[in-house]
């Protein structure tokens, strides 16, 4: 049985790996087509001296960060309040995992039709506060439209946290809460003490696999923002894309993909490390 | 140190009595064991005294206060769970220290008594160790340091012994009697096993049914159960039960039922006479007498199983359509051989009766004979 696994693993993951790392090792214009130099470095100093991948790194740790970041805090939240017993809980779970189900691009459109600075709900609702005089222009300010991508892709994924840590939170004994309770720890207490320890593995896994999802998500700055406005939104998958299809330099979109790549597994093993380090204690 | 009382405590879930009115009186430094089978009220009517469950009805008094809507970490009691309930992410010191910590007590004086505790429960090699490290009985003893660091006014142990193996049980039996008579804490034992309770216990209360049955010190218990159902849970084997009906016809009264005629003490016609046709004679196995002849006290039956057990030994005797268990010393029951027929009787003043329908005890004086009833007295099994 293993065989035919590390068949599949070296077609389908190693070989296009090895073979972008190729390709960003050339000059080649189409992607593995046209090239004149089959192997330079050239790509690789261009890409680390020009200041747009910079802040294509830049947006992109801030986007993932602000995902992970909002997507924990907002899916602890939601799990404590379903973990409790209330009447319409079934109803309530439904619709908090409902942002999971709805497809990217229905998502995309709606909150662009929310985010819109004329006639969307979100500056009608702002206004409507005694101290709002002013509403930003979500998507073609540069100030904002991060923001508005992060706060669309933390409303998409915070389901996926609240699940995980719900099931996680359902994992931790009763006898603890009561056990601390007596021994006289109060509600705060009780959550730094019990529930936050007793997640620990599943924050892991949730951080790790956000991190991960949002370090490759294309979807919604594609189709809200295109990476403006004036950049801000251009985090590195969808540079990559406008580097490969629009500009026609594939060389060097795939010098930022192994950029990329590098960033990833970087990340990846500190996180990993970390979280072995502090089993060990 | 501290006193606790329950009056009238119910605790009622939607649908389901849990506890019913019970009232419950436990001293100064008392050992007070609640036994009974799973779901009669026992674990509910702890949690009470914990602060975790709600009582539905009535009140409940540690020391002078009222602790109904006292919140547990206000209460000042401490419990060992069924499971521990070990903190798994802190190790043996910050487990032990945990409730200390809270109150912000001096991190020297933590030490202390931490280092104090460890010593006395075997744990000072284990501080540093992580519950999963450690073995049932460690765990046990981490759980039951966890308690007593605080010195609360009670203590609350909800089978605390049970997940441990048989050999261990029984040690640890003797550790935690000896450290509570040690540390002169009130404790309340929440226990379904009654050689446990019988063991353990100054006193017992016995429930069933979301009712306390009969509180006593365990002699007592033992002797004189208050009804039938008290007979049948304490003790192994449990005391024999017979349905009969007393028959005045010949020229000794007798006790007839399902085959068998038993002599009936004389002092207690009066009383049975009273109660009605339908009562049940109950009696332990070591009053049983067996002979290979008729005495004339009790019925011919045949051996339907021998026990040895090393130190006694049981002897199932058949009559009529009942069965007996008899406890003999292991040299006599090597002469009672299966199928064997043997005449199987009972000293009269060992008979307790019991209300056929509500199955409460028959009162009837007791004959002189009888020995009395000691409280603080060794149990008998």
């Amino acid at each position: 049985m293993l065989g035919p696994v590390l068949v599949c693993i070296f077609v389908l993951v190693i070989a296009p790996l090895l073979w972008g790392l190729r390709i960003s090792l050339t000059d080649s214009r189409m992607i593995g087509l046209g090239y004149r130099k089959g192997f330079t470095l050239e790509n690789f100093q261009t890409i680390l001296s020009d200041p747009d991948t910079w802040n294509a790194v830049w947006v992109t740790i801030v986007f993932s960060g602000g995902t992970v970041i909002g997507s924990v805090l907002l899916g602890i939240a939601a799990a404590l309040v379903l973990d409790r017993d209330f009447p319409g809980r079934g109803i309530v779970r439904v619709l908090v995992i409902l942002p999971w189900a709805v497809p990217h691009v229905v998502a995309a459109l709606v909150w662009q039709w929310m985010y819109n600075p004329d006639f969307g709900i979100l500056n009608y609702g702002l206004l409507l506060l005694p101290w709002v005089s002013a509403t930003p222009k979500w998507l073609s300010d540069p100030q904002f439209a991060l923001l508005a991508i992060i706060i669309v892709n933390v409303w998409k994924t915070y389901p996926f946290a609240a699940l995980l840590l719900l099931a996680g939170i359902q994992t931790i004994s009763d006898d603890l809460y009561e056990a601390s309770a007596i021994d006289g720890a109060g509600p705060a207490r009780r959550f730094l003490d019990i529930t936050l320890p007793g997640l620990k593995r599943v924050l892991a896994i949730v951080v790790l696999l956000l991190l991960i999802w949002s370090f490759g998500n294309f979807v919604f700055i594609f189709l809200m923002t295109q990476g403006g406005p004036a950049g801000a939104t251009n985090a590195l998958v969808v540079h990559i894309y406008f580097e490969t299809f629009r500009f026609f330099r594939a060389g060097s979109a795939f010098a930022m993909g192994a950029l990329l790549l590098a960033m990833s597994i970087v990340l990846t093993s500190i996180y990993i490390i970390m979280l072995r380090g502090q089993d060990n204690d | 140190m501290a006193t606790a009382r329950l009056e009238n405590v119910t605790k009622r879930y939607p649908g389901h009595l849990a506890v019913d009115r019970i009232n419950l009186s436990i001293e100064d430094g008392e050992f007070l064991v609640l036994v009974g089978p799973s779901g009669c009220g026992k674990s509910t009517t702890l949690r009470m005294i914990a602060g975790l469950e709600h009582v539905t009805e009535g009140n409940i008094w540690v020391g002078d206060r009222r602790v109904n809507d006292v919140s547990p970490r206000d209460r000042d009691v401490a419990m060992v769970f069924q499971n521990y309930a070990l903190y798994p992410h802190m190790n043996v010191f910050m487990n032990l220290s945990y409730s200390l910590r809270l109150r912000r007590v001096p991190r020297e004086r933590i030490e202390t008594l931490v280092n104090q505790v460890a010593a006395t429960l075997d744990l000072s090699p284990l501080l540093n160790r992580k519950p999963v490290q450690l073995s049932g009985g460690q765990r046990q003893r981490v759980a039951l340091g966890r308690a007593i660091i605080r010195e609360p006014k009670l203590f609350l142990m909800d089978e605390p012994l049970s997940n441990l193996d048989a050999k261990l049980r029984v040690q640890t039996r003797t550790e935690i009697t000896r450290l509570q008579r040690r540390l002169g804490v009130t404790t309340v034992y929440v226990t379904h096993d009654q050689s446990e309770a019988m063991t353990m216990g100054s006193r017992i209360a016995v429930m069933n049914d979301g009712k306390i049955l009969q509180i006593a010190v365990p002699r007592d218990l033992y002797r004189n159960p208050a009804n039938s159902f008290v007979a049948e849970f304490v003790g192994t084997p449990p005391m024999n039960l017979l349905s009969v009906r007393l028959d005045r016809s010949g020229s000794v009264d007798r006790l007839t039922g399902g085959g068998v005629r038993i002599p009936c003490p004389e002092s207690a016609v009066e009383a049975l006479e009273a109660v009605g046709q339908g009562f049940r004679v109950g009696f332990r196995p070591e009053d049983a007498v067996i002979s290979g002849s008729n005495t004339g006290a009790g019925f011919f039956g045949q051996v339907v199983a021998v026990e040895d057990l090393g130190h006694e030994a049981l002897v199932t005797v058949s009559a009529g359509n009942a069965q007996f268990i008899a406890r003999l010393p292991p040299a006599r029951a090597e002469q009672i051989r299966h199928g064997q027929r043997i005449a199987f009787g009972v000293e009269p003043s060992k008979l307790r009766f019991f209300d056929g329908r509500k199955g409460a005890a028959v009162a009837f004086p007791l004959d002189e004979s009888l020995e009395p009833v000691r409280r603080h007295g060794s149990c008998p099994l």
